[in-house]
């Protein structure tokens, strides 16, 4: 087994909108959706979706690409519209 | 067969040792059984001793054992199992395997009063859990209830149905809880209020969120015919270790010659009330998507339904007893000993399931 690059593209699945504290540091409301990604169905990633704020905007099936936010020496992955 | 069940009190905030709570359950179930403490050959429990969240355990096998003064011939303790109801389907496998005769299993928590003594509240506690499954949406602020609110979102916009309609298992089964004495949450709730309730992970909202409680169920698995007390004892038809709803189910339906229409009362694992839905699609009680309206009225899955559902209030309601207290809950229902809430048409079979996702089991119950 090993890892294969990916396109980074995906199509939201499923999402949330988090409005209870669920997470240290982390201050409700925001978005967490699963993201399919286009190589492979059942392929699907958790992680956050960030678009201009509106959570209104955000619709299964939506076409998501993926963005990278850094945390010290980590990169994070999180999608964007 | 399962021959003796036992409770401890189970409640928010107890605020006492829960080796105690253990203690009594494990005490009582044996001597529902009509059995002493020397008989216990065996112990099993989900998920035993383990560096988990605070109050995911109370009490492990070594903690019973040293209480009781057992003396174990074989015994079990994981997370790594099928759904938390795996403990028991271990259990059937060592008295089956001849390994013991009368095993002890038990699920002990005490989550209530270790989010009480967390500043953190749940966040906190979380954050301290190694759990795997955790880390990955960790970065991302998710929660348990992350998955449950995933997991609504997507039944609705598969299925067509609507909150208000689902809204009547967390109502129906309020009102279950209201003639369980050891229910935590016994007033009514109605639509209305499941609609008002505020949003934890939307479109999940508070009353699709199971109760963490303190306290411990125990249950006795046996071999046929070996303890005095035959009356009480509860059969094991058939079961589901496999991962995964579908897969659990189908499994136990292919090791019964019993069939989705002979299931008197269905205790499904409730964590968030959309996993009740998709246990009832996967034990193929209600069609796929159709639970919506299914359960619409109310009276179908209410105790005098056709499929009387959560007869004890469930994890909804009764709290989170991960598994023990629907599989508690069916054999007090098979046995007839369900007092204000006993299901009138006397069930002859009932279906149990713990877990969610691909942590799941599912037992057939008769009498």
């Amino acid at each position: 087994m090993q890892p294969e690059p990916v396109s980074g593209k995906g199509n939201v699945w499923s999402w949330t909108i988090t409005r209870h504290r669920l997470s240290p540091g982390m201050e409700p409301p925001y978005v967490i959706a699963l993201v399919e990604l286009v190589e492979q169905p059942c392929l699907r990633l958790i992680t956050a979706v960030v678009g201009d704020g509106d959570t209104a905007n955000i619709a299964i099936g939506m076409p998501v690409s993926v963005a990278f936010e850094r945390t010290g020496d980590i990169y994070i992955p999180i999608f964007v519209p | 067969m399962i021959s003796g069940v036992g409770w401890s009190r189970i409640g928010r905030r107890l605020h006492c040792d829960p080796l105690e709570l253990a203690a009594d359950a494990c005490l009582a179930a044996i001597h529902d059984a009509g059995i002493t403490a020397d008989d216990i050959d065996g112990v099993s429990t989900y998920p035993g001793r383990l560096g988990s969240t605070p109050g995911i355990t109370g009490a492990g096998v070594d903690d019973i054992r040293s209480l009781l003064g057992l003396e174990l011939s074989w015994h079990t303790g994981g997370l790594e199992l099928a759904g938390q109801l795996g403990s028991v389907v271990n259990a059937v496998l060592a008295v089956g395997a001849g390994l013991a005769h009368h095993v002890l299993c038990f699920r002990s928590v005490w989550e209530s009063t270790a989010q009480d003594l967390a500043t953190g509240g749940r966040a906190e506690l979380m954050a301290s859990s190694a759990h795997e499954a955790v880390q990955w949406g960790r970065p991302y602020g998710a929660g348990y209830a992350t998955y449950g609110g995933l997991a609504l979102q997507r039944y609705l916009h598969e299925s067509g149905a609507t909150r208000a309609q689902l809204a009547q298992i967390a109502v129906v089964t309020r009102a279950n809880a209201a003639h369980n004495p050891i229910a935590v949450y016994r007033e009514p709730i109605t639509v209305q209020d499941y609609l008002d309730a505020r949003m934890i992970s939307d479109p999940l909202c508070l009353y699709d969120c199971d109760i963490p409680v303190d306290g411990c169920i125990a249950v006795i698995v046996s071999k046929s015919g070996s303890t005095a007390d035959a009356g009480k004892a509860v059969r094991i038809e058939a079961l589901g270790s496999a991962s995964g709803w579908q897969s659990s189910a189908d499994m136990m339906w292919a090791r019964t010659d019993l069939t989705p229409s002979d299931v008197d009362v269905a205790e499904v694992y409730d964590g968030f009330s959309i996993y009740a839905v998709h246990w009832l699609e996967a034990l193929r009680l209600v069609p796929r998507y159709e639970t919506g309206a299914f359960v619409e009225s109310g009276r179908r899955i209410a105790l005098d339904g056709e499929l009387p559902l959560n007869t004890g209030g469930g994890q909804l309601s009764a709290g989170r007893l991960h598994g023990y207290g629907p599989l508690l809950e069916a054999c007090v229902q098979l046995r007839g000993e369900a007092g204000a809430r006993q299901v009138p048409s006397r069930p002859e079979v009932a279906v149990v399931t713990s877990g969610a996702e691909l942590f799941t089991s599912c037992l057939l119950l008769s009498r």
